[in-house]
């Protein structure tokens, strides 16, 4: 396929959904209303972009051994200024292996949910505008994954976040759902404030190099990557910078995939219709935060990137330890929660926490591996407890149990995807959690130290963590005693529209790990995936020719061998990898095994019988999950009136220095302003008025001798006459 | 016994002036105030004649011309300056110069 057919199909799949939102759009311009067949309008696009990428993943990605050749194209969008201090903005579009593969969980998931919201929204209010809103997020997403434009990709990044904002708030009726969408919009605003900052440091250190030129393509940030890994170009003397650059960047991803501190507006996003949760804030948006940091790996990365020495970078750190802690804390609030959407939320901060670690560990495959498994079986999650919610028109756990006999297609599919998500063997979350956690050990065990090894310890705790805690919300929904007799009897399975995309869903469960199988059974030397979404692939091969990535370094630790031209730091690397996998892989069979038993034994065998609440501690500790850690509490009771306080302070700084100091100087113009005022009045005009008040009475003066009377000039000519005889006299006598 | 000199003819004259000056001025009534005139023309064909009896070479009798030509001028001037007044009474039916004074105007 020639390389223009690759851009314009690709381009194609992100404008067919933008086409749906538009012909809705501009029906309800004219019309003023929607279309009514306006789910069949979207439904219909995201299909037709899913069969296109479809096309694409199995005409270029499964070609050839790493997949296709990454395709870029630029057009110029605008430019201001001109010569040297232009800022240029390019759309650049990048299509390689990870972009199709995006697009097609995106695009899987998003028709699923298009087909299943056509049943479950049924009747509501407002239907044909829910479908608007999907096909704007799903144009948005696409567009996020096309594009290799960083401040491009700020543009859809803030686009998805409207639109999760207009989704989560869309029974806008409902209190809660108002105020979950507006700290949805508030926390996130947090979050892109630090990654725009992010941004144009980058902008900005690019700039000198590339003055007037696009600098905020990939390709550009890449390229000076690799410079400085050679010590030059525009970062040699700034890692700092670059380092702080990296992280703000990564404090946008800690909002959109919810990493803690910033992941409270998540749970609170299940007020937004169960199909939502499932596309929006469980299998894509929340993930585009993932994608972007792989993206932008290369950056975090910093100067160790091209020669493959780069585990010490301060930013992964940071992304490691934040992915940890996510995946853990996340992973113990689920452990108490009733709600049984609230439950499925934490469940997926913990699994972004994991993939956030993975990239912060320095795996990229395994990262995006996660979250392609991820997207699937969680996104089937949701719709099934879509479907739950449907037939018991409640989400609070304690209104279920038992349901597993009436609802055997929802059941079963849960089933499956709770195999997959706890890391059950033959499931896909196995191959892609075992890569996480072998990443992981392997970064401890070739870090050498204790420190090295939190990022594993936080996620193997994580790991058992999830086999219990998701069995828990499988047994407390699906078996034991029903708890709510009233709402059990009118429980019953959703029709197909519902189930269908549970089974597609719960078929890609177990198979989308197949993806990471050694191609061709040759075990240890080649794996589907991993060949097609690394370092290498990814960047290296995109930058062809570009001499500053001659002799890269790629870690490819899902090979037996490393590649032939590796120097040390790649091949110890590589050889710590091999040496913890298998220790690993049991100890996390071991967790699994555990945290299933474990749920097993406290919710269906000792069902009724409160264990926890026998041993203090660990009751304590429950108060505290219950209370979410008290982090909500913290941001509502101490945070925001903190933030208030200063805003007062800063009001009354306002008022009383600025304003006051404003004030004064304007009181003290006022005053000069009276005082000329009246130094005008009295000297400037009284001069004028005076002289011309002289001269009036000098005329009258004059005036009094002309009075007509002949008598009078005569008296004056006789005066007159008299002086000068009287000078006569006194000059000449 | 006292000998006539030109002093004393000049004395004479200059209180004819003088005495012509004060009634033009104090006068109200305009046919005294021609009279004043008459006063003032008198004085000086008195110089004119005094002059020419004790200053002037002898046979010269300019003098005496002037005074010839002031008495003609006189009687011409009181026949128009009576003209004038009659008109002026025509007018304002009165005869008092400090009613006349639109000549200010």
């Amino acid at each position: 396929m020639q390389t223009p057919d690759t851009i314009i199909i690709a381009l194609l799949i992100v404008a067919l959904p933008l086409a749906a939102w538009t012909i809705g759009f501009l029906h309800a311009a004219v019309r003023r209303r929607l279309p009514s067949g306006q789910d069949w309008i979207s439904t219909c696009a995201v299909g037709g972009s899913l069969t296109l990428s479809l096309y694409l993943l199995f005409s270029q990605v499964m070609a050839g051994p790493s997949g296709m050749q990454a395709v870029t194209h630029s057009w110029r969008w605008f430019a201001i200024g001109s010569g040297d201090h232009a800022f240029v903005l390019n759309f650049d579009v990048l299509v390689d292996n990870l972009t199709v593969a995006m697009f097609c969980v995106v695009n899987i998931v998003a028709f699923l949910v298009h087909v299943y919201s056509r049943s479950y929204m049924h009747g509501e209010d407002r239907y044909p505008r829910f479908f608007l809103h999907l096909s704007l997020f799903t144009f948005s997403m696409l567009g996020l994954l096309v594009t290799s434009n960083l401040m491009m990709l700020f543009i859809f990044w803030e686009l998805v976040g409207v639109c999760s904002y207009f989704l989560i708030g869309f029974f806008i009726l409902k209190k809660s759902a108002g105020d979950a969408a507006k700290k949805a919009f508030v926390v996130n605003r947090i979050g892109d404030a630090c990654f725009m900052a992010g941004i144009f440091m980058i902008g900005g250190l690019l700039a000198k190099q590339w003055p007037g030129q696009d600098v905020l393509s990939f390709q550009r940030i890449w390229e000076s990557v690799a410079m400085l890994g050679h010590g030059n170009g525009p970062w040699v003397g700034h890692e700092t910078e670059v380092a702080v650059a990296g992280v703000l960047v990564f404090m946008g991803c800690m909002t959109k995939s919810a990493q803690f501190p910033l992941h409270v507006w998540l749970p609170d996003a299940m007020e937004g219709p169960t199909p939502v949760s499932a596309l929006i804030h469980a299998a894509t948006m929340v993930a585009a935060g993932v994608y972007m940091i792989v993206r932008m790996f290369p950056l975090m990365a910093g100067k160790g990137y091209v020669s493959g020495d780069f585990l010490d970078s301060p930013a992964l750190w940071v992304i490691a330890i934040v992915g940890g802690i996510t995946a853990l804390f996340s992973g113990t609030i689920a452990l108490v929660q009733t709600d049984l959407k609230k439950g499925l939320a934490y469940s997926t901060c913990s699994q972004l926490g994991y993939m956030v670690m993975a990239v912060g560990v320095g795996s990229i495959s395994a990262g995006m591996f996660h979250l392609f498994t991820h997207a699937f079986f969680k996104a089937c999650l949701f719709l099934g407890s879509g479907s739950v919610i449907h037939a018991v028109h409640s989400q609070e756990m304690k209104d279920m149990g038992g349901l597993r006999a009436k609802m055997p297609i929802t059941y079963t599919t849960f089933l499956i995807s709770c195999l997959a998500i706890a890391g059950t063997p033959l499931f896909s979350g196995f191959l892609s959690k075992e890569a996480v956690l072998g990443q992981a050990a392997a970064f401890g065990e070739h870090h050498g130290s204790l420190i090295g090894w939190v990022p594993f310890a936080l996620a193997a705790a994580t790991a058992f963590l999830t086999a219990f805690y998701m069995f828990r919300l499988l047994f407390l929904t699906f078996h034991g005693k029903p708890g709510n007799q009233h709402k059990f009897e009118h429980a019953h399975e959703s029709p197909a529209a519902m189930s269908m995309p549970l089974v597609v869903l719960a078929v890609l469960a177990v198979i989308a790990g197949g993806i990471a199988l050694p191609a061709g059974l040759d075990f240890g030397t080649s794996h589907w995936f991993q060949d097609r979404v690394n370092d290498q692939v990814l960047v290296q091969d995109t930058m062809g020719a570009t001499p500053a990535f001659a002799g890269m370094q790629a870690h490819m630790v899902h090979r037996a061998e490393p590649l032939p031209n590796a120097n040390e730091a790649v091949t110890s690397f590589h050889h710590h990898a091999h040496h913890v996998h298998m220790p690993v892989m049991l100890m996390s069979l071991c967790a699994v095994v555990i945290g299933i038993a474990g749920a097993w034994l406290l919710f269906v065998r000792r069902r009724g019988h409160d264990l926890v609440a026998s041993i203090p501690p660990l009751a304590k500790f429950r108060v505290v999950l219950s209370n979410l850690y008290y982090v909500d509490w913290v941001y509502c009771q101490r945070l925001v009136p903190t933030v208030k306080d200063i805003a007062d302070l800063a009001k009354a700084f306002d008022k009383g220095v600025i304003d006051a100091t404003v004030n004064y100087v304007a009181r003290f113009a006022c005053d000069i302003a009276w005082f000329a005022g009246r130094v005008d009045a009295i000297v400037v005009d009284g001069a004028v008025n005076g002289s011309g008040a002289l001269m009036m009475g000098l005329g009258q003066f004059c005036r009094s001798f002309v009075n007509g009377k002949i008598q009078d000039y005569v008296k004056y000519t006789v005066w007159g006459l008299g002086v000068l005889m009287i000078w006569a006299v006194l000059a000449l006598g | 016994m006292l000998e006539v000199s030109l002093q004393h003819y000049l004395l004479v004259a200059a209180l004819l002036f003088a005495a012509g000056v004060g009634v033009i001025i104090s006068r109200r009534n305009a046919i005294a105030v021609l009279c004043g005139v008459e006063l003032i023309l008198n004085a000086a064909a008195l110089n004119f004649v005094a002059f020419n009896r004790y200053a002037a070479p002898a046979g010269r009798l300019d003098g005496q011309v002037f005074t010839i030509f002031i008495i003609i001028l006189a009687a011409a001037e009181a026949a128009i300056a009576l003209a004038i007044l009659l008109n002026l009474f025509q007018q304002t039916n009165t005869v008092d110069v400090d009613e006349a004074d639109t000549m200010k105007e």
